[in-house]
């Protein structure tokens, strides 16, 4: 490998490691650092794609990153039970109540929203590549927006190359298969909620439990 | 020589950006996806759950916030009243931000 490229690399490395320090007068996060809120409430995800699983794949990968951030995160299938229980079944209706209702009934320090607006896969001859489009919203108990971030993401399932054309096209066109009968959720979700709460210019603070 | 330091000092770096993780969720993802959509695996999900959070209870390691909740609930839904209650008085001990709306959901499932 080419010295430079190393050098290249090892400053790309770093400075991605280091969190941006930036100006105090352009800080969108400074209203969450007042609150500082202790506990996130996760509520049902909006889904306006066609894609029946994608809210669900999304919430199912929210509570491990928000908790290993530092956060107690409100168990979600308990949540969406509870809300079921309270006549909230509808992700829409749940997240146009009041957020100081939601608030009041959990006993939340602060309220996360994400929608789907869309989530189109592309069915290749060798690969197929999904695009998402989301947008995560974290509100205080008062209703107020503390964290917002609206992305496009990208993700093509990796396949084990072998170095050989033709085995390489075979086993491609079975991950393609395998990718439009049960596309790669969990993989992809975890990407987008990672790149809007972690790889972000203004990443989510870490809370109380995280030892920084 | 200084190729050989400056893979070192990657590899270094790679490792090092890696977060060690706070706690051990075991195969919270995965199940709580297939209890939505394998229906027929419910049974495997709970059980997979509850050995989980045992061998945190032994190691005496603290488990992830929410678990104990989600196992409450997965009962609550069997019809399991005493124990989901069980579950929700754990995650009530483990983690005070959970106090109010354990309490509320303990004291509201015994009254019925």
């Amino acid at each position: 490998m080419p010295r430079t490229l190393i050098a290249v690399l090892l400053a790309v490395l770093l400075t991605g490691c280091v969190s941006m320090p930036y100006e105090t007068n352009e800080n969108p996060l400074q209203a969450f650092q007042q609150v500082k809120p202790h506990s996130i409430l996760v509520l049902p995800v909006v889904n306006n794609s066609v894609d029946v699983m994608a809210g669900d794949s999304v919430l199912t990968t929210l509570p491990k990153l928000l908790g290993e951030r530092g956060y107690y995160v409100f168990p979600v299938n308990t949540v969406k039970t509870l809300l079921e229980y309270e006549g909230f079944s509808d992700a829409q209706e749940i997240h146009s109540a009041p957020t100081e209702k939601l608030v009041s009934l959990f006993h939340a320090d602060s309220v996360l929203y994400v929608t789907i607006y869309s989530w189109t896969a592309q069915y290749l001859v060798v690969s197929t590549t999904t695009q998402v489009d989301l947008e995560y919203v974290i509100k205080d108990a008062n209703g107020n927006v503390i964290f917002s971030d609206r992305r496009l993401v990208e993700y093509t399932p990796r396949d084990n190359s072998t170095g050989d054309f033709w085995s390489d096209l075979v086993s491609s066109a079975i991950t393609a298969a395998i990718e439009r009968a049960a596309p790669h959720y969990l993989p992809l979700t975890r990407e987008a909620n990672a790149q809007a709460f972690l790889y972000n210019r203004y990443p989510l603070p870490p809370g109380p439990y995280h030892p920084s | 020589m200084r190729n050989t330091f400056l893979l070192v000092a990657l590899l270094l770096l790679l490792t090092g950006c890696a977060s060690t993780s706070l706690y051990n969720w075991g195969h919270y993802e995965d199940d709580l996806f297939d209890y939505y959509y394998q229906p027929e695996h419910k049974a495997k999900v709970i059980e997979d759950l509850v050995e989980h959070l045992q061998k945190q209870e032994t190691n005496g390691t603290k488990p992830a916030p929410g678990l104990y909740a989600e196992a409450g609930t997965f009962y609550l839904l069997e019809g399991d009243t005493e124990t989901a209650i069980r579950f929700y008085e754990q995650e009530a001990r483990h983690w005070p931000e959970s106090e109010p709306m354990m309490s509320t959901l303990i004291h509201n499932l015994e009254a019925n």
